[in-house]
């Protein structure tokens, strides 16, 4: 587990103290994927580098599995580094050596493997990453996507408990984003480590995260479960987030077509969503569902439907009760 | 023909050239050993940097400049009482290898100042992130991500070498600057004057074209 325990930074720039993390808390259990979403200077890079120490907090503690880690000497902080592996948004990767070499690099760091095994480690990451053809390209010969494999295979290289990532995806299109998640998502599976990641796109939180922290000018401003936050987003930020995603509004402020209608969101989640609700509850109270908005989706694994709706005639309040019945999430908009 | 180049005695010029690139030979050899350290020492004591240190930087910082600044014809004298104590001579080949030195050792350890900063710092903190130490980041990351770099600077300064060569004559250290000076120059010999610095355009585009071929090899990626 790795705990926050009212932390907080602050930099000195040219005289001036500038804030990047006012004190938060924050617990991210073992074995889950973990989210930070934020603006650029939002305070999510500071908050991620705490956890191995690239940054150091100005108060409070980063404390792993119990052991704090802005309280250690540098000997032990290196030792500890290399439990957390790490990939970036420009891969980072070393221009003079081959992909090979590259990911052999934090294994001749630790120096505690010999040659022949770190040659079959190795061959073993490139699998898992499925690059194994690619051992002896430089990272020049390669694209985005395969980058930022290298860079997978190299954080995994010592078996870490904990994989940071820092916009892993940021730089990649939306094809090679999406194949690059679902390899972060399988190696979550397999190897059942903890994967803490920043970016500032809902879309990535949505397809593989389980719960999410928002941050808005160095404040923790929401933290929950990823289909809480994501279907009923209370801070403007994370609004701000979702709206951003979904590329719409959420309600045409124009109102309804009926004038009389009363305006509610419905949020349906997992098997309810194919279940034929609406038509039913229609006939039984005699309502006319007008469509606003809507949206069916998935959220990690889970399939949700939001849809938007304007409800006119018959019995509006028992059509309400009925959908409520049904496991729907009912909320009027006015 | 024979009358263009009635002067030229070629026994001396052949020892000259010998004289000129034992003179370039070891006070480049000497250069590296001594400015690779220091230009590492220069970045990595920077502001920002892995062991950012501002007292030693600036000092750092002003004894490069300070030799950099003195014309090499100066130094060449200034630095006779210490050539002496270090290399028993202040004449000959020998004792014009360390004022050569101390001129082109500053000058090589900026380029290789300006060679790291040019590595990328994602690089840098991905290898912090990975648990390096700093010895680990600067021979086993800036030094092979900078070898292009490097190169370059070895090569510039090799060629800054064979001009500084040529003055060296005051001190009596031969050479093919020093044979230019006092036959070329000084007895109205055209004759040697052009085939020294024939021999001398010869050795810097040789040097060039090595220092190239090596720089592109180094950078092919």
């Amino acid at each position: 587990m790795i705990h926050f325990q009212n932390i907080h930074k602050t930099y000195r720039v040219d005289g001036h103290d500038v804030v990047a993390l006012h004190p938060l808390d924050l617990r991210i259990e073992t074995g889950e994927v973990f989210g930070i979403i934020g603006r650029s200077g939002a305070g999510k890079s500071t908050l991620l580098r705490l956890i191995n120490g690239l940054e150091r907090p100005s108060g409070g503690s980063v404390f792993i599995d119990g052991v704090d880690i802005a309280a250690l000497d540098s000997a032990a902080l290196r030792k500890q580094r290399r439990r957390i592996g790490m990939i970036f948004q420009h891969f980072n990767l070393l221009a003079s050596k081959t992909v090979a070499q590259n990911v052999a690099f934090p294994l001749r760091l630790a120096g505690d493997a010999d040659r022949a095994a770190i040659t079959k480690r190795v061959g073993e990451l490139l699998e898992l990453v499925d690059l194994g053809a690619y051992a002896n390209h430089t990272p020049a010969q390669l694209s985005g996507g395969q980058k930022q494999r290298v860079g997978i295979a190299r954080a995994l290289a010592c078996a870490p408990s904990i994989l940071l990532c820092d916009e892993a995806t940021s730089a990649l299109d939306p094809e090679t984003t999406a194949s690059v998640l679902r390899l972060i998502g399988e190696i979550h599976r397999e190897l059942g480590l903890t994967v803490v990641l920043i970016t500032h796109e809902m879309d990535v939180i949505r397809r593989i995260c389980d719960r999410v922290a928002v941050l808005d000018a160095g404040r923790l401003v929401e933290t929950g479960k990823v289909a809480d936050v994501f279907l009923h987003p209370r801070h403007a930020t994370t609004q701000r987030f979702v709206q951003e995603y979904e590329h719409e509004e959420r309600v045409d402020p124009s109102g309804s077509g009926v004038p009389s209608a009363r305006r509610v969101r419905v949020t349906l989640r997992g098997e309810s969503v194919h279940a034929p609700v609406l038509a039913r509850i229609a006939r039984e109270t005699q309502v006319d569902f007008g469509l606003l908005g809507g949206r069916i989706d998935r959220i990690k694994d889970t399939a949700y439907a939001q849809l938007t709706l304007a409800l006119s005639g018959g019995d509006v309040d028992a059509a309400l009760r009925g959908l409520r019945e049904a496991g729907a999430e009912v909320e009027e908009i006015r | 023909m024979d009358g263009f180049f009635a002067n030229i005695d070629w026994t001396e010029i052949g020892s000259a050239s010998i004289d000129t690139l034992l003179m370039l030979g070891g006070s480049l050899l000497f250069s590296v050993i001594l400015g690779l350290p220091l230009g590492v020492l220069l970045f990595l004591t920077g502001r920002g940097q892995l062991l950012a240190q501002r007292g030693v930087n600036i000092t750092l910082s002003f004894l490069v400049n300070v030799l950099r600044s003195l014309p090499f014809i100066i130094l060449l004298i200034v630095m006779i009482p210490l050539t002496l104590l270090i290399v028993g001579t202040s004449l000959g080949v020998a004792g014009a290898i360390p004022p050569l030195v101390a001129g082109a050792a500053p000058f090589f350890a900026r380029l290789v100042e300006t060679a790291l900063r040019g590595v990328d710092r994602g690089v840098i903190e991905a290898s912090q992130a990975m648990g390096a130490t700093t010895r680990q980041i600067v021979l086993g990351v800036l030094l092979p991500e900078a070898r292009p770099g490097i190169l370059a600077g070895i090569t510039v300064t090799g060629v800054a070498l064979v001009g500084y060569t040529a003055m060296a004559g005051v001190v009596g250290a031969g050479g093919l600057g020093d044979l230019a000076m006092r036959f070329g120059y000084q007895r109205f010999q055209t004759d040697v004057m052009i085939v020294t610095v024939v021999l001398l355009l010869v050795l810097v585009q040789v040097l060039q074209s090595i220092g190239d071929w090596l720089v592109a090899r180094a950078s092919r990626r």
